[in-house]
């Protein structure tokens, strides 16, 4: 190192570049798939994939500028601190800190250009685009720096000035309305423009060298006073000292306390703001937010498997602390604690959904539009009449069971507190059905491996299920985790819900009914498969505590 | 029931190439104050955590209070105290939470001990376990290890970074829970007049091995620090009876022994040297003789 | 009752509470009939294990310096003139016996070493 400089530019390599890899990355995949679906753009799609390119690059700068610059999980600037000790002036910390990301940003973007004439012979403007990408992640630079300490600020901030960019793309680009798509391309740069963005690069610059420096003097903390404040509040309520009845209860106050309020609290922070964004689209109809709600509400139907996921982690890379594994207690009773905690988690989510949509409601009725309800009502039961009652209300039957399978697995998947087992879970998955798609889309694939690969899906899923949930019990009782009367429950359990089940399909195909999906007669196969799904139900008892041991006990 | 509160036999333990224990076999009998003295990364707290559970043996075997800790964690976590390294506790938790919280898991707990330690330990039971200083966190941890009057207390380097005073609670406290009949007090330190205070016993670990467990009287009266000056200046090594280290050039030496004083005294005569000053040895300095012959060994 | 523990002169703890106490009794400063603080306490104060604190008690008890009350506590038995006048003796011996090896080595004569008590026993009378 013979330079600030290069001590700085060196520092900076380290701290991103993987983050460069990963935009190489998306860029190179970007152009491999539009070459392979059209290997010569026209003029009209020309103009769209480089909106779109654009784009693309202001959200990756976005996220460069919130997770790089700044660490979320400290609340602090993730600038490392050391470079505060150097004898380097404010001023020129900032300006290399801010020099080095638009020089990557500069080279990126004409990475991007270069591809675009090279591959596909098309010429894309240069001066426009790329001074505007170096003020928006300048501008976003300045926000995350000047607003450490103030989160919500931060966010507010950083939107309003990401919406007010999108704007201002959106009219150089000729696009009137949020859903057009770009007439024209950005060609010229006027004057006006380029003296705009580069006193806004000036100012962004003026505001980070205030929030670095503010930072550097440790001013940074965020408002302490009100926090005190609010803390003094707390500590004035009423709050329970009672001391806990029982092991399970006390686990379950500190799960809640420390994951499980966290998916209602997310659920409410969403409806607040999809009833904010409501408000904000006056030339709308109030009617948004209703269907905004049920979306909420329909995402949150898959939710269960992240709600245990979420709070199956027992630590950092979901390795347990060892505060965690030395409390004495069962890892049954630990699983059995944080699957209870899950569930109440996500039913407590539903219901400030229902709470939601109820004030919504009355807050219809109150201002008048009483119409509105009665309108989406119509248009619910049309909906449900389309799907057909017989089938929801096999799925509302068959929705507890859907309810524990994903919220014990998810969190079984956690608790194991195995990095590693996630990655291969979840890259192997993904690799496996894309690999799978891009086989069938060049028809690789002969017809015969096809029929016979969906003839023997439902045997290798049922199969698969049948035979692993027996192996984790069987895993489960040898290393003494669950007693044999735990076992004998799960047994019993899954023999009835497959007799019921059975008895139903029997009944709806004799009656002809349309429950589920039981209109065809039983099959071997289709038998074995949901026999094989409805171990999943009872999988999480042994599951669980196996995954507990595991991590626990490394 | 058996003397030995923590039989550990053979227990071998690796972390990819490196080896954290090699060979370890320790037993802990009930009842006083052993120290488990060595570097940093000799293995002390992969030893530890064995005791806990949280590591399985892979081979070998851990037994505590005669039970396996990886098959029955209740059983020996609900008699055992402990205060991790990092002081590992959640956050967001405040004092009387904790206490609170961590009551129902512990059938002796003491809540009125609780409160009482609380006192002597000047902790506000209203602050915030993340906002606390280092040695109030230590004192936490300590706090929520003693209330519920542990059979077994584990401490893993509980002074290491703290100031004098924290050091003194801890010792103390070790001190009071060992006091009581029959309770056991198993402490990992590198701060060797610390432990030369308060064990009974002590073990030292390099490298994972153990290379020494013993009773501290013993290695009081076993080792013997003696100054030899002899006649004439020897050009190499003098050689003495169960010699540990060796420091010295010309006239006088001085040697770090392992045996009697009439052995040594016998041997000098026989090299034909005169004892000058002969002690017995802190266990500092036996502790780095023996690190040094080890290293040397290798 | 003031007892200093050093862990850095190799003295084995249980022998220096012994030697203190003995001192502290020969010097007066422990007076017969006088409570000693019982094991725990004591251990917590100096900061050592209570095992050591007790084995040195015993120790005291067999040179018939302490009797323990049962119930009451340890205190320092009384009629221990003879013993005291005996740990006098030993105390002094000590520091004569240092004085000569030192002096042995610097070749003073015994002579010599005893003219030079008597001088300077003179001088601290003067300034006394």
């Amino acid at each position: 190192m013979h330079s600030i400089q290069m001590a700085m530019f060196w520092e900076f390599w380290r701290r991103h570049r993987w983050w460069v890899f990963c935009f190489l990355a998306v860029i190179g995949g970007g152009v491999a798939m539009l070459w392979l679906r059209l290997p010569d753009i026209g003029a009209g799609p020309s103009v769209i994939v480089h909106y779109f390119t654009i784009q693309l690059e202001m959200v990756l700068f976005l996220a460069m500028a919130f997770f790089r610059q700044y660490n979320v999980r400290k609340n602090r600037l993730s600038f490392p601190s050391r470079l505060y000790t150097h004898p380097v002036r404010t001023s020129v910390l900032v300006a290399w800190q801010m020099i080095f990301p638009a020089l990557m940003v500069g080279c990126l973007y004409l990475a991007t250009v270069g591809a675009g004439r090279i591959i596909f012979s098309v010429t894309w403007p240069i001066v426009g685009p790329l001074l505007l990408l170096l003020t928006f992640l300048a501008c976003m630079q300045a926000i995350v720096w000047i607003t450490t300490g103030f989160p919500l600020l931060q966010i507010g901030l950083g939107v309003v000035s990401y919406v007010q960019f999108e704007r201002f793309i959106s009219s150089r680009y000729g696009i009137a309305n949020m859903f057009n798509l770009p007439r024209s391309e950005w060609k010229t740069l006027t004057s006006i423009e380029f003296l705009g963005l580069l006193f806004c690069i000036g100012l962004a610059y003026a505001i980070a060298v205030i929030g670095i420096s503010r930072d550097r003097r440790g001013d940074c903390s965020g408002w302490m006073g009100l926090r005190a404040c609010f803390a003094g509040l707390r500590d004035m309520l009423p709050r329970n000292r009672r001391a806990f009845s029982s092991t399970a209860k006390a686990q379950f106050w500190m799960e809640w306390r420390e994951r499980g309020w966290s998916v209602p609290a997310i659920i409410a922070a969403l409806c607040v703001i999809s009833v904010l964004l409501g408000a904000a689209m006056p030339s709308q109809k109030a009617v948004i937010t209703f269907w905004m709600f049920l979306l909420i509400f329909l995402m949150s139907l898959g939710g269960p498997l992240f709600v245990g996921l979420n709070l199956g982690t027992m630590g950092r890379r979901f390795e347990m602390t060892s505060f965690r594994a030395t409390r004495p207690i069962s890892s049954l009773m630990q699983s059995m604690v944080v699957i209870w905690t899950a569930l109440w988690s996500m039913l407590m989510a539903w219901a400030v959904i229902l709470l939601a949509w109820l004030l919504m409601i009355g807050w219809f009725y109150l201002v008048g539009q009483s119409e509105t309800v009665t309108e989406t009502l119509t248009v619910a039961t049309g909906l449900m009449k389309q799907i057909g009652y017989s089938k929801l209300l096999g799925l509302a039957g068959l929705f507890p069971l859907y309810l524990l399978a994903a919220v014990g697995i998810g969190a079984s998947l956690t608790l194991m507190g195995r990095t590693w087992f996630l990655c291969i879970l979840c890259g192997g998955s993904w690799g496996v059905l894309i690999i799978w798609a891009i086989l069938c889309g060049l028809g690789l694939i002969p017809e015969w491996f096809q029929t016979a690969f969906s003839k023997a899906l439902p045997w290798g899923i049922g199969m698969t299920s049948l035979v692993g949930t027996i192996w984790i019990f069987a895993r489960a009782c040898q290393r003494e985790l669950i007693y044999q009367r735990v076992c004998l429950f799960a047994g019993c359990s899954w023999a009835a819900l497959f007799a019921g089940m059975w008895l139903l399909w029997r009944y709806a195909f004799a009656a002809g009914l349309e429950i589920l999906w039981f209109s065809k007669a039983p099959q071997s196969s289709s038998i074995i498969m949901m026999g094989g799904l409805l171990t999943l139900m009872v999988l999480p008892l042994a599951s669980g505590p196996l995954a507990v041991a595991w991590n626990r006990h490394r | 029931m058996s003397d030995n509160v923590i039989e550990i036999r053979n227990v071998t333990r690796r972390f990819g190439k490196k080896t954290a224990l090699e060979e370890v076999s320790l037993s802990i009998p009930r009842g006083g104050v052993f120290g488990l003295v060595g570097e940093n990364g000799a293995g002390k707290t992969t030893l530890i955590r064995h005791v806990l559970g949280l590591l399985k043996a892979k081979t070998g075997s851990v037994r505590v209070f005669e039970m396996d800790p990886v098959r029955n964690p209740v059983g020996t976590l609900g008699r055992t105290g402990y205060l991790s390294e990092d002081r590992d506790m959640p956050d967001w938790m405040r004092i009387e939470e904790l206490l609170r919280y961590s009551e129902p898991f512990y059938p002796n707990w003491d809540s009125s001990y609780a409160d009482e330690l609380c006192k002597v330990f000047q902790l506000d039971k209203k602050q915030k376990i993340g906002t606390l200083s280092r040695g109030q966190r230590a004192r936490t941890g300590l706090l929520v290890a003693l209330a519920h009057r542990p059979q077994l207390l584990l401490l893993d380097e509980p002074s290491s970074g703290l100031d004098p005073v924290v050091r003194r609670d801890i010792l103390g406290a070790i001190i009071r829970t060992v006091a009581q009949e029959g309770r056991t007090v198993l402490f990992s330190s590198h701060l060797l007049d610390e432990v030369e205070r308060v064990v009974d016993s002590v073990a030292m670990m390099h490298r994972g091995r153990v290379v020494l467990t013993d009773s501290m009287d013993h290695i009081r009266q076993s080792h013997r620090n003696v100054t030899l000056r002899f006649s004439e200046p020897q050009t190499k090594r003098p050689e003495l009876p169960g010699m540990i280290s060796c420091v010295g050039s010309g006239l006088e030496w001085t040697f770090l022994c392992n045996g009697g004083i009439s052995d040594l005294r016998a041997a000098a005569k026989r090299l034909g040297a005169q004892i000058v000053n002969e002690k017995a040895p802190t266990l500092d300095e036996v502790f780095v003789a023996r690190v040094k012959q080890c290293d040397g060994c290798q | 009752m003031q007892i200093h523990i050093s862990v850095h002169d190799g003295i084995p703890i249980y022998l220096q509470i012994v030697n203190q106490i003995k001192y502290l009794v020969a010097s007066d400063r422990l007076k017969d009939g006088e409570q000693l603080p019982p094991v725990r306490k004591l251990a917590e104060q100096l900061l050592v294990n209570p095992n050591t604190v007790a084995r040195a008690y015993r120790q005291l008890e067999q040179a018939n310096i302490l009797t323990t009350r049962q119930g009451a506590g340890v205190f320092i038995s009384g009629g221990g003139s003879p013993l005291a006048r005996r740990e006098k003796n030993r105390i002094v011996c000590e520091r004569i016996d240092m004085l000569l090896a030192e002096a042995r080595q610097m070749n003073f004569g015994l002579d010599e070493v005893i003219e030079l008590l008597r001088l300077r026993s003179n001088r601290m009378n003067n300034t006394l």
